[in-house]
């Protein structure tokens, strides 16, 4: 079966096909319910496959809180999501109640390069100097941005970027607009700055009540 | 003139949506294990012990070596 | 060994190749076609360089950053690393893989860089 959500015992039983074609169900515990699918098989981890599976919770998280499952999980039958409930329930309540109300909003930051003016330079000191200075300017955007992120931020997340920066934001929906204004006053204090805002979408990056080392 | 905050591209927001959707979430079940036609071979129990090379040797009493 | 298309990737990362993975969420076996076995491999192994490289970088950093290198060593380990960093993208392209290639999900775990 392929695992959806986590959301309230209350919750309505959702009247959605799932990515396999069937009937989601609600599988309830007395705090929770895992929302389900029997798939014959476990679908294909494909972008147009995760993307399907983003808008059946993304519907899901609009009439009740929500953690999504990281997709794709599937298990063995309706007693193992038994089993899992029984064992994770009072956590996933109390995160579920933690969360409720808020979403995921994703920054996204770039500059310009501190060392490009010494690019050019020939040998091991002047490069190890250029990555210290690069490495150095990301702590500092990383630390920056948070501390403005988190004038409207009940938690901000670093998430693993290649270049540049990346945040994940857990805020109301509405805090939206003010994140945007935050962002927007970063970039003007420099020239070549860039910042760019994704979601609001469930938060997935919050289901856990630790830091997540890299996910 | 004025700058604001672009909302993501759609490919780039895209490609965050995806990787949190994929990368982030509940993670039902703990362990891993990786085979090969149907043969368990590795489980994988990753501790990484992160610590700098010299604070380790001193801590164990060895003398650094130097390479040549 | 076929050389695998630079074409749009799907966006996740397994260990060995995506289509013949089967995922089974409770022990996350991850069982392999034999025919893809060495891509993952490669995968694989260029990975866990990649981590060993950026892990060694911050550690010179640090130190550069400590004054605890001395200049003939700053010059070697810069050099070292760039010469890294030049053969590291060298194999990627040869093996057709995009830097985001070289991260694999370790589930629970989270993903390796």
């Amino acid at each position: 079966m392929l695992l959806y959500a986590v959301v309230p015992a209350e919750a309505e039983a959702p009247a959605l096909a799932g990515v396999c074609g069937r009937e989601l169900e609600a599988v309830r515990d007395s705090e929770v319910a895992l929302v389900a699918e029997e798939c014959e098989r476990a679908p294909e981890a494909s972008r147009p496959m995760a993307l399907r599976y983003y808008k059946i919770v993304d519907h899901l998280s609009r009439s009740a809180t929500a953690l999504p499952v990281r997709f794709p999980t599937v298990v063995g039958d309706r007693d193992e999501i038994v089993q899992e409930l029984a064992r994770r329930a009072p956590r996933w309540r109390r995160r579920l109640d933690e969360l409720d109300g808020l979403a995921e909003l994703v920054l996204r930051a770039s500059w310009p390069d501190p060392a490009a003016a010494d690019a050019g330079q020939p040998g091991g000191s002047a490069y190890l100097r250029r990555r210290a200075a690069q490495v150095h300017a990301t702590e500092q955007v990383a630390d920056d941005l948070e501390r403005r992120a988190r004038q409207v931020c009940r938690d901000v997340r670093r998430l693993p970027a290649i270049a540049g920066v990346r945040l994940a934001c857990l805020a109301p929906r509405t805090a939206e607009s003010e994140l945007r204004r935050l962002l927007d006053e970063w970039q003007q204090e420099d020239a070549g700055r860039e910042a760019t805002l994704a979601g609001p979408w469930p938060p997935f990056s919050f289901v856990d009540q630790q830091e997540a080392a890299a996910s | 003139m004025s700058v604001s905050t672009t909302t993501a591209s759609s490919d780039v927001a895209l490609i965050d949506l995806l990787d949190r959707v994929i990368g982030g979430g509940v993670v039902v079940s703990g362990d891993i294990v990786i085979g090969i036609a149907d043969v368990d071979l590795i489980y994988l129990g990753l501790r990484l012990v992160l610590a700098p090379a010299h604070e380790v040797e001193d801590s164990v009493g060895l003398t650094r070596r130097r390479s040549k | 060994m076929t050389m695998p298309e630079r074409s749009e990737r799907p966006a996740v990362d397994r260990i060995f190749g995506e289509s013949t993975l089967d995922l089974d969420a409770l022990s996350r076996r991850v069982t392999a076609d034999p025919d893809k076995v060495e891509r993952g491999l490669v995968q694989l192994v260029l990975t866990l360089v990649e981590l060993l490289r950026q892990l060694m970088e911050r550690q010179a950093i640090r130190r550069l950053d400590a004054g605890a290198l001395t200049d003939a060593e700053t010059e070697r380990v810069g050099e070292t690393l760039m010469l890294l960093e030049k053969r590291m993208g060298e194999l990627r392209d040869h093996f057709g893989l995009e830097p985001e290639d070289l991260n694999i999900d370790l589930g629970p775990l989270g993903r390796l860089l």
